[in-house]
């Protein structure tokens, strides 16, 4: 009796199931905007945020009423962004999919061949196979400009010797931004230490090892310093270290300072490039990833005047103060 | 019906790959009772291995047996720390699934793409479905068949009757650590078909394998006890809900409290009445 029940419960899920797909697709055709952009993000996180709205507010400025959105969110887990990605590509109302970060644009890509993508927050779109001449994936690369960025930091604190790099070993992104900034570094003959974190629970026990030594604590674009800031904020203010962070957002949140990526910027560039594929229909294989511009250096006041520092007349007219959160 | 169908398939994809994983659970959990986390940490060095081999030229269909190998070295780390050591179940695989994030992390970077690369799917006329089926048909076939000759037997006796199995004068330790050994395989070849299968590997892939697995493992006992086809109509339900969960057009943060609670809605069926587990 009781495995009659379960077989007829399953029935039951699986009708139900069945039932909101094909619902789903009844009133989608009824009121079919114009452009329906599916939008898969990979995980909750302030970065990936901003470039999610940045995308959607571009959009809605210049399509208004002809675009509607159908925001996922994968939380992080790479199983639920490939299902995600695959109802995406078996959904005929939607038109294009955006894909935000590494582990979305994969599965996008993965799951869909022929509807156009577009991505954004990936630092390094070539590694990951996916453009090629008959792609139909195109977008928005964070690639890091990393002279111009050491370049602002060294201007602000001329006398650091030692840089520790804070990075999670496990994000390929990162792992790719902190060798360079290594290499660049290591030119102007500056010691490094890499510090490597895998969780957050290290952060602690990691950092209060390493900065007594260092003079600086640098971040490349990351997920796990992303959303650790404040604790990495509180540590680096008691050992009173320079805390650059590469994700121009998190100088609110506490760091010193940043010349690097904007997330916000690169939804929106990711929109007007959504724009050529759908209204003008030009094709994903004939538009090459764009990089973002690193012009301004956002510089937090608070943190700025507790460290005793000032903004050298060099980068005087680049620098935007950001107020403390 | 064409979407319907669409999800569907990968539904059935997914389900089929993941029921490995509850299989191998159902070993672990309810053979040789012992709650194996390490599993989670197989799922991974399958993919990496599997993942790096393909990158570096070899035949992905050579890779299968190589996962299958390593699985088994990896339940032969676990086995050892808990006869030679006496760690208890559930810290021995904490040990080795913490351990093989960082040999996965070596193995297979923290991503490596497969695109344009060969896989076992794109090599073969067959549809990917039919070619998982077959796979998964045949490790689940071969699983059944084993758990009925004389080994298996014994194996079970381990986690049911554990002095029945002295007395027949066989050697626990060993069994526990084959029993193990088993266990991880299973769950590395379920790893190195899902890189083939998604096209890439990523070293966040395995976090949450054992909430997949135990999910699958759990709906299949709501439906029938033992082994057999239910483990993999009970990973293809949970699949399916996770799918579900998706349909719905929900505020994004409370999807994963809509899948505990769908869990919770098939499971209720279970009778109070009935031998408890640990889960």
């Amino acid at each position: 009796m009781k495995n009659r029940s379960a077989i007829f419960i399953c029935l039951l899920l699986f009708t139900t199931f069945a039932a909101m797909v094909m619902v789903k697709k009844k009133i989608a055709q009824q009121h079919k905007v114009r452009y329906t952009i599916g939008i898969l993000q990979t995980a909750t996180h302030p970065a990936l945020d901003a470039t999610r709205d940045g995308f959607i507010h571009e959009l809605q400025q210049q399509l208004k009423s002809d675009v509607a959105f159908v925001v996922k969110n994968g939380e992080g887990t790479i199983n639920h962004i490939y299902t995600i990605a695959q109802q995406f590509s078996a959904d005929e109302t939607i038109d294009a999919i955006f894909a935000i970060a590494t582990p979305a644009a994969q599965a996008a890509a993965s799951a869909e061949k022929e509807k156009p993508i577009i991505i954004a927050a990936v630092t390094d779109p070539k590694s990951l196979d996916i453009i090629h001449p008959t792609t139909n994936v195109t977008g928005v690369s964070d690639k890091l400009d990393v002279v111009k960025q050491l370049e602002a930091v060294r201007l602000f604190i001329p006398h650091a010797r030692r840089y520790g790099i804070l990075l999670n070993p496990a994000e390929r992104n990162a792992i790719a931004h902190a060798d360079r900034m290594a290499k660049e570094l290591r030119k102007q003959n500056i010691q490094i230490i890499k510090i490597g974190v895998n969780a957050e629970a290290e952060l602690p026990a990691a950092l209060s090892s390493a900065l007594p030594s260092i003079d600086v604590l640098i971040a490349p674009t990351d997920n796990m310093v992303a959303l650790a800031m404040p604790l990495i904020v509180t540590l680096t203010q008691q050992y009173h270290v320079p805390f650059i962070v590469s994700d121009n957002l998190l100088v609110s949140y506490g760091a010193l300072m940043s010349r690097g990526v904007d997330f916000e910027l690169g939804g929106r560039m990711a929109a007007r490039m959504a724009v050529e594929l759908l209204v003008h229909k030009k094709k994903a294989h004939q538009m090459p990833i764009k990089t973002q511009p690193v012009e301004k250096i956002y510089v937090n006041t608070k943190e700025m005047n507790r460290l005793g520092l000032s903004v050298p007349e060099q980068l005087k007219n680049q620098v935007v103060m950001i107020d403390q959160r | 019906m064409i979407p319907l169908m669409k999800v569907l398939l990968g539904v059935f994809e997914r389900g089929l790959i993941f029921s490995l994983v509850s299989s191998a659970l159902f070993f672990a959990a309810r053979i040789i009772r012992f709650n194996d986390l390490s599993v989670e940490g197989s799922f991974g060095l399958g993919g990496a291995l599997t993942a790096l081999l393909i990158a570096k030229g070899c035949l992905p269909w050579a890779t299968l047996p190589l996962t299958l190998v390593a699985g088994a070295c990896v339940g032969m780390c676990t086995g050892l720390l808990h006869v030679r050591l006496g760690i208890g179940n559930l810290i021995c695989g904490i040990i080795v699934a913490t351990a093989l994030f960082s040999v996965s992390l070596k193995v297979g970077g923290s991503n490596l793409a497969l695109m344009q690369l060969p896989t076992i799917f794109k090599t073969t006329a067959l549809p990917a479905s039919a070619l998982l089926l077959m796979i998964v048909a045949l490790c689940t076939l071969a699983l059944y068949l084993f758990l009925k000759t004389d080994i298996g037997f014994v194996l079970r006796a381990v986690g049911s009757n554990p002095q029945m199995v002295t007395s027949l004068g066989k050697w626990r330790a060993a069994y526990k650590v084959g029993g193990l050994m088993l266990v991880n395989a299973v769950a590395a070849l379920a790893g190195g078909l899902f890189v083939q299968y998604v096209g890439y590997f990523s070293i966040w892939a395995n976090v949450g394998v054992m909430i997949v697995g135990i999910a699958g493992l759990m709906l299949s006992e709501a439906m029938s006890r033992g082994f057999g086809v239910q483990i993999i109509a009970g990973a293809m339900a949970y699949q399916c809900i996770i799918a579900a969960t998706f349909e719905l057009n929900i505020d994004q943060d409370w999807n994963k409290l809509v899948t505990a609670v769908l869990i919770v809605a098939l499971i209720a069926m279970r009778s109070v009445h009935t031998q408890q587990e640990d889960w």
